[in-house]
């Protein structure tokens, strides 16, 4: 039998905190909940024995693809479609809110 | 004009012999979306003007006898709203993406436009294509025409529902873990999971970028094959896309001679979570393949049940990876313009707007992929999921040694009712458990409809697929022995009564 990982309270705001995402009260309980039943049910990779065994890095064998690294312009209207995203803007520079 | 009759080689010769116009075409078709989706609920944008003047524009290529080889020229679809269309919002279902209009097309968008397709819209699937319902999507659920308390399978659920319902000739969806096959199954359906690599994954929104692949939802196989051969292809834009040759898939289905093909059964996907008139379908239909010439083979693949468990951990951590992006600041729903956030730095800003911009399903896939990359956990995790993800790998490789070809179910059960698992993400999860060991290997698969069970607590007859497995980039086999198996049965012409 694996032993079953429960995710406390704690450990979901230390989770959130590294994903920079804000949760609330009621979300923080239902993802210790949900989130210790989906590790729990993934645990049983444990008995897989995978001693020398090497990861997947890719699956079609492609190995180190390159190109030229050139600049492609773009055309106005395109640029414009772009900036228009911007959900802050000072004329076409993205604008945000202070770093510290 | 008889929408639930047209499939894209008819649709087309009708176009050709002047029998209608695609502007005719495509106007029945607006006109129908309108008449019926409020019940279906499979699309989230209908680009009614786009799609009347790329009619006109095909209408004049034909007119002026350029349409040649051009089997989708005025032929009207669907797009799963998760792939970029330049001008044209692309929600990916989610509120984060509510107001995104993309600055430029996906490649398999540029080289369909390039064929003259028509867009009818945009489709409903689950929030960034997470989850095997739509009821993840952050806006409503889709219904199977089928049943219609019932869903049509996700995440590519609206291109189901817009195909099984004739709302449309054909979809593009994107099956990351089952999300074309499983929905195909659950609306009578063809869906074609290419190959990874095999079609440009340039401007599909990213979900797990190593399982991605662009799919196909399509009335029958031929269908299938004429869309496959149009967007497949190396592309620049995406490094991971195959420079090995497309083949003409069209033309190799005409050879329907499958004496000798030796088909695999895997025994793994026989088990007691099979459903058993689903199990009774699939050895009727492998009963018939093998009249027809076919060998079958008993095969195993020792590793399948840990597919879900290392699927659920290599998809939440590219989710959580990938999903970073949407952090408030370029594009998509930010706290920054926000009235009721208050936000006094840069750091609250992205917290509050990923806190109120995502939904549940992505923010658990986040939170589940953050801790398995965490250090501390990595090893544990993430690096002992891709080391299984290469036994799984490795089972298919030494199987197709001995086999050319695979035969399994889609899914272990038929549509599931509206609600039914929308409380327990695990019991959702387990909808991949035939489906997510070939998207962990990368390998091409096609679910076609192969009967039909009565469920216990239904009142309609529900669709059951089958799923063919090909080795990679051996999709013409894959396309073959389905288009073999489709001419010999009826299931696939079977309709809802909407």
């Amino acid at each position: 039998m694996t032993e079953k990982k429960i995710l406390s309270i704690e450990e979901v705001e230390h989770i959130a905190d590294l994903a920079r995402i804000e949760l609330t009260k009621d979300e923080k309980e239902k993802f210790s909940i949900e989130l210790s039943a989906v590790l729990g049910y993934i645990e049983q990779l444990k008995e897989v024995d995978t001693k020398n065994v090497k990861p997947v890095s890719q699956v079609t064998g492609l190995e180190n693809v390159f190109r030229e690294d050139i600049i492609e312009g773009c055309d106005d209207e395109t640029r414009k479609r772009i900036i228009d995203n911007f959900p802050d803007r000072d004329d076409d520079y993205i604008k945000v809110k202070q770093v510290m | 004009m008889e929408l639930d009759k047209l499939t894209i080689t008819k649709a087309s010769e009708g176009l050709r012999k002047k029998e209608f116009s695609s502007v005719e075409l495509t106007k029945a078709y607006l006109s129908y979306i309108k008449k019926t989706d409020d019940k279906i609920k499979s699309f989230i944008t209908v680009t009614e003007d786009e799609a009347i003047e790329q009619a006109g524009e095909a209408d004049r290529k034909i007119n002026k006898g350029e349409a040649n080889n051009n089997f989708l020229l005025g032929i009207p679809c669907s797009i799963k709203d998760i792939i970029n269309t330049k001008g044209v919002l692309t929600t990916a279902s989610s509120n984060i993406l509510k107001n995104y209009i993309p600055a430029y097309d996906a490649t398999l968008i540029s080289r369909l436009k390039k064929e003259g397709m028509v867009m009818l819209g945009k489709v409903n699937c689950d929030a960034f294509a997470h989850g095997a319902s739509t009821e993840n999507s952050d806006f409503f659920t889709s219904h199977n025409p089928w049943d219609q308390e019932r869903v049509p399978g996700g995440s590519s659920g609206g291109s189901a529902s817009s195909v099984a319902a004739d709302q449309c000739i054909y979809s593009i969806g994107s099956d990351t873990g089952g999300s074309i096959r499983q929905p195909a199954a659950f609306c009578n359906l063809v869906g074609l999971k290419p190959t990874y690599g095999r079609v440009s994954r340039f401007g599909l929104i990213s979900m797990t970028s190593s399982t991605d692949c662009p799919s196909i939802m399509a009335k029958n196989v031929i269908d299938a094959a004429i869309i496959l051969e149009k967007i497949a292809g190396v592309d620049q834009k995406d490094s991971t896309t195959s420079s090995n040759e497309v083949d003409n898939y069209k033309e190799y289905l005409k050879d329907d001679n499958i004496k000798g093909l030796k088909i695999g059964i895997p025994s793994e996907y026989f088990l007691d979570e099979l459903n058993v008139n689903i199990k009774e379908a699939i050895e009727e239909a492998i009963k018939k393949i093998e009249s027809l010439g076919a060998l079958v083979v008993e095969i195993r693949l020792l590793h399948t049940k840990y597919a879900v468990p290392t699927y659920y951990i290599i998809t939440p951590s590219e989710v959580s990876s990938n999903l970073a992006r949407f952090d408030g600041i370029r594009f998509g729903y930010s706290a920054t313009n926000d009235d009721s956030v208050q936000a006094k730095n840069l750091i609250e800003i992205y917290c509050k707007s990923k806190g109120k911009g995502f939904g549940s399903e992505a923010k658990r896939r986040i939170m589940l992929g953050t801790y398995a990359l965490s250090s501390g956990y990595y090893d544990a995790y993430y690096l002992k999921a891709q080391k299984v993800r290469s036994l799984i790998k490795k089972d298919f490789d030494e199987a197709f040694k001995k086999v050319d070809i695979m035969i399994t179910p889609t899914t272990p059960n038929v549509a599931f009712k509206i609600g039914e698992h929308s409380g327990n993400p695990l019991e959702m999860y387990m909808e991949d458990i035939f489906l997510s060991a070939v998207s962990l290997a990368g390998l091409p698969a096609v679910s076609v409809p192969c009967g039909f069970s009565e469920p216990k607590d239904g009142k309609n007859e529900m669709p059951i697929g089958m799923q063919i497995i090909g080795k990679a980039f051996d999709e013409k086999n894959v396309l073959k022995l389905a288009n073999v198996y489709e001419k010999n049965t009826n299931w696939h012409l079977k309709k809802p009564r909407i």
